[in-house]
């Protein structure tokens, strides 16, 4: 059985394992940092830690857009350090059968698995991330 | 000219007749000689005779002169009588006219009254308008605080969302333990969907009535404007039918005084008429008369000429 959180960046959709969710926040003015990479929009305080926010935009490849009232920035973490995940829209959790995920991935337009490896975020296909 | 002969004659005939009884009277004291007295007599009815003539003359110059009268009195009369008729229709049509004025008199004063009821029913109309364009504006802001109303819900069903994601995330970590909170987590994120689709339905019906409603608004603008150019027309359709029933009054009064004028002029022809006929009776009698004279003038004229032939036949005798 996988729990997934699924989300949307402009249309398309992404899912992040729930096991690597902390909790999910409405968007705050983020604070920006000298020489930050391109790819992290700024970084957050969340009762007294501070996190940096990924942009999921420029991760899909995305045109860059200002930080709107309706976006949310997922917290999560691999188990050792925390970050920002910053997205359009929030779907569901839902949970998914291994066949169903298999089923999905045969499809074209299947979504994307968003995972944290070495303090930084990976988009797998969800044909690699049933393989693993 | 006939009259100053007539005159003439007149005179000379009273000269010679003084003339005539002196000698008589002279002759007659010394009645000595009888032949001399005949001759006297003779030249008398000589003079009667002539007289009788010129008198004759007279008679028949008056004769004449009266005819001509009468047949120009019957002229004037029959004048006067057309003159008469022709007063009598106009009077008539006077008396119309004046009818006629009278009752556009009261039409006019009805439409003046009619003038004024529409303005006043306009000016109702405008009340209205102008109540109905308040009672859009007050439904346009409670359709505001409506719209206000169904933000908030919608933030709330944003913020339900979001907190049944995070109850989901909790329940997911929590393993076996957390299943049933995932239920309920489950239900409280269906719950906050079904109040955004009530939220969104509601939104688009409180579109339609804001739609509606400035269509309402751009109506009543339109609908005070055209109220407003009404307005105006009746004012200007009053104040013409004022003009209008002034000088139909002043009609109304001139017509009413040519028709008492013509009745008064209708009474004075009559009068005349009257007046022509006493003259024409009058000159007929004259012309009687005249007649008459002539005839006892004729007569006398003969006893005159008997006379003489009688003095003649006496004197010849001695």
């Amino acid at each position: 059985m996988h729990e997934l959180l699924m989300l949307a960046i402009e249309g398309t959709v992404f899912a992040v394992p729930t096991s690597y969710l902390v909790e999910v926040l409405p968007a705050v003015a983020l604070s920006t940092m000298p020489l930050q990479p391109d790819f992290i929009s700024g970084v957050m305080n969340l009762r007294g830690e501070v996190l940096a926010v990924h942009d999921m935009r420029k991760h899909a490849g995305l045109a860059a857009k200002e930080i709107e009232e309706t976006d949310k920035i997922v917290v999560a973490s691999d188990g050792k350090i925390k970050l920002g995940i910053l997205v359009d829209k929030i779907e569901a959790v839902q949970r998914f059968k291994e066949e169903q995920l298999f089923a999905q991935s045969l499809s074209p337009r299947a979504f994307r698995i968003i995972e944290l490896k070495d303090r930084n975020v990976l988009i797998k296909d969800l044909q690699d991330y049933l393989d693993d | 000219m006939a009259k100053s002969a007539t005159n003439g004659r007149k005179t000379a005939a009273k000269t010679q007749s003084r003339v005539v009884s002196k000698q008589a009277s002279e002759n007659f004291s010394s009645s000595s000689n009888a032949k001399e007295g005949y001759e006297r007599m003779d030249e008398m009815v000589h003079e009667v005779s002539r007289l009788a003539q010129l008198i004759l003359e007279a008679a028949t110059n008056l004769s004449v002169n009266s005819t001509q009268t009468a047949a120009a009195v019957t002229q004037t009369t029959t004048i006067v009588e057309e003159v008469r008729q022709t007063v009598e229709v106009s009077s008539k049509k006077a008396q119309n006219v004046s009818t006629d004025a009278r009752n556009v008199l009261q039409t006019s004063e009805l439409g003046q009254k009619a003038a004024n009821d529409v303005l006043q029913g306009m000016q109702a109309i405008k009340e209205h308008m102008d109540s109905l364009t308040q009672t859009i504006l007050t439904l346009r802001n409670q359709t505001k605080q409506v719209g206000e109303i169904i933000a908030t819900v919608d933030d709330i069903a944003q913020q339900s969302n979001l907190l049944a994601v995070n109850a989901a995330i909790e329940a997911a970590r929590a393993g076996e333990q957390g299943k049933g909170f995932a239920v309920v987590a489950q239900a409280i994120k269906s719950l906050a969907e079904q109040s955004k689709k009530s939220t969104s339905n509601v939104r688009s019906i409180l579109n339609e009535i804001v739609e509606a409603t400035a269509s309402a608004t751009m109506k009543t603008e339109h609908g005070s404007k055209v109220v407003a150019d009404g307005e105006v027309f009746a004012k200007q359709a009053g104040n013409a039918m004022v003009v209008l029933a002034d000088s139909m009054h002043r009609s109304a009064q001139a017509a009413i005084q040519i028709e008492a004028s013509s009745q008064q002029q209708l009474q004075g022809v009559q009068q005349v008429l009257e007046a022509m006929k006493s003259v024409e009776e009058a000159s007929n009698d004259n012309q009687k008369g005249a007649k008459e004279l002539e005839e006892a003038v004729t007569r006398l004229n003969d006893l005159g000429g008997n006379l003489k032939r009688l003095t003649e036949r006496l004197g010849s005798r001695n």
